[in-house]
């Protein structure tokens, strides 16, 4: 059997799951900069 | 010993099958990498109960299936292939490559057809809990069809758990376990699901990048973006450890296509990788098509040695060491591993002759020998080089393999900035401001399928002339039909997934350009 094989299969799900909890990481921290809204100028003639 | 194989044929039939397995390959990745990071929105939106995160799932699921019913119709087109085009190869390791394609059929069209109906119209109709393990199972099932397929490739490339039956001259799996854990088939596993989230990530910051550019929908773009970067950034230093791991296998298992992707023509310790080169035709033999040279060349020291063999000083065999042989070293030259071939052929057909003519005793003690493990190792691990003619047709077109290598190397590498940009941007509240930036990301979307196709024209022009490595080559495999047949299917399978990529791209532009609907189906 090749038990290197299944431990590199079994990384698999694990950077699955690494990736969603650093997003939701990410997103937590920098939501208020995510939802800023642009600000628009108006250029008045 | 090919003599009757019509060489158009064989031709016309490896051109069929690229153009399918390519076209096919346009859908898969998406599906791949889309089907996860559209399960981590919903993951999101479930935990927060945000209802943007609804409004962005529902967005990118809509991408999602577009492409996933244009990628299945061309799948299954692939699958008959091998039993209208490929049929001597099918009858030969029917018993080995069913399996893993047979599992492949039963998750991709029970697991993901019953999941992706519940994804697509449960929403409201069953809880959110529910809902959301739909969505988990059908992005799952669709990375699991692409092991089972997967493992079935890397079997070609590494034959293992099977034995040889003289009986019925074909080849039989003895080790299931060994066929799916096959270091070859995990790497390639990890390697090709992970180059298809990068692909999926960049996908999904391309077009998150169109909206920034048009001034509409922000939030969402936003949110997709910083999604899309750091999931892509994961995915693409994986896809780095992935992809050295296969080299190594490739480096163990097919030394040839191991050099011609790095041009290496004489072996040599602490070989130096190429990072960058030319390829021009061989100045010393301009009349040996297979036979390369460099115009220009960035190479670094060491690099290759220990990429194959994890030691910066090992031997790393070049073509001509596998041609000529390499006594040195222990390299056995491919004109001997011919004699062996046709040894262990003309056993074969010495053991169904006895069988055939009564002669029971003969016929026993052949078989006997034919399955002693000394002549298993010495003389039928050479199978395939039995009906090879000319040695010079063992090496694979070196200006395909290594520039294939090199745009996949060089665009993954591209990849790793353009993520981290993203991100940085993205999170500093600068990517409104940054139009180039943006236009770029749009135009990385092509570019990652071009890294994506590289990676398995490398793999599938790499290991020729061989459909099983060392065992089958490609011309014993084909299936005798009139080349007539194979040109009209040929253009025609050419028109049909043209006009299925066309219809793919009108419908999903159509819905990008729709944009994110809130609920209730008003923008």
């Amino acid at each position: 059997m090749y038990w290197s094989s299944i431990f590199w299969f079994l990384s698999w799900p694990v950077v699955v799951i690494i990736s969603y909890h650093l997003i939701k990481f990410t997103i937590r921290k920098y939501e208020p900069i995510l939802e800023k809204p642009i600000k628009k100028v108006i250029h008045i003639k | 010993m090919l003599d009757g194989i019509n060489v158009a044929l064989v031709d016309w039939s490896r051109a069929q099958f690229a153009l399918t397995a390519m076209y096919h390959w346009i859908f898969v990745p998406l599906t791949l990498g889309l089907g996860i990071l559209v399960a981590i929105m919903e993951t999101l939106y479930v935990k927060t109960g945000n209802p943007e995160w609804k409004r962005i799932t529902r967005f990118w699921m809509t991408l999602f299936g577009i492409n996933f019913a244009i990628g299945v119709a061309t799948g299954i087109i692939l699958e008959f292939e091998f039993g209208t085009n490929w049929s001597n190869y099918s009858w030969f390791v029917g018993d080995i490559f069913g399996a893993p394609l047979a599992i492949e059929g039963i998750l991709a069209f029970f697991m993901e057809s019953t999941f992706i109906a519940i994804m697509f119209f449960g929403w409201n109709k069953v809880s959110k809990s529910f809902h959301l393990t739909a969505t988990w199972l059908t992005a799952i099932g669709a990375n699991l069809s692409a092991l089972w397929i997967l493992v079935a490739n890397a079997w070609m490339q590494k034959p293992v758990g099977m034995v040889f039956n003289p009986d019925t001259a074909r080849m039989e799996m003895t080790s299931f376990w060994e066929v799916l854990f096959s270091p070859m088939a995990v790497h390639k596993f990890l390697h090709t699901t992970s180059s298809s989230f990068v692909l999926a990530a960049i996908f999904v910051i391309g077009i998150s990048s169109w909206y920034i550019l048009k001034g509409r929908d922000i939030v969402f773009a936003r949110k997709s973006i910083v999604l899309g970067a750091v999931f892509g950034f994961i995915a693409i230093i994986y896809t780095i450890f992935t992809g050295d791991s296969s080299a190594r296998d490739v480096a163990h298992y097919q030394p040839m296509k191991f050099a011609a992707f790095e041009g290496l023509y004489n072996g040599s310790e602490g070989a130096g990788l190429v990072a960058l080169g030319l390829i021009s035709q061989n100045t010393a033999d301009p009349t040996n098509e297979n036979l390369k040279d460099f115009t220009v060349k960035i190479e670094i020291p060491n690099i290759l040695s220990y990429m194959a063999f994890l030691n910066w000083n090992a031997f790393v065999p070049g073509i001509n060491d596998l041609i000529k042989g390499n006594e040195k070293y222990g390299v056995l030259a491919a004109a001997d591993k011919i004699i062996r071939g046709k040894i262990a052929i003309e056993k074969l057909k010495a053991f169904k002759e006895a069988k055939k003519s009564g002669q029971i005793a003969r016929a026993d003690s052949l078989k006997t020998e034919i399955m002693s493990p000394e002549f298993q190792k010495n003389y039928f691990s050479y199978f395939g080089y039995g009906y090879i003619a000319d040695v010079n047709t063992l090496i694979p077109s070196v200006a395909f393999a290594f520039y294939s290598f090199h745009i996949m190397v060089v665009l993954g590498m591209y990849f790793i900035f353009f993520f981290l940009m993203a991100l940085f941007y993205t999170i500093k509240g600068k990517i409104h401001k940054k139009k180039t930036f943006l236009r770029i990301a749009i135009w990385t979307i092509p570019l990652a399928y071009l890294a994506s196709q590289a990676g398995w024209v490398l793999t599938e022009v790499g290991r020729q002339p061989w459909v099983i490595q060392d065992l089958m080559p490609t011309m014993a495999a084909v299936t005798k039909i009139s080349v007539g047949a194979v040109q009209v299917t040929f253009w025609l399978f050419a028109i049909i997934f043209t006009t299925l990529l066309i219809a793919e791209l009108k419908i999903m532009m159509r819905q990008i350009k729709i944009g994110p609907k809130t609920e209730g189906g008003a923008k």
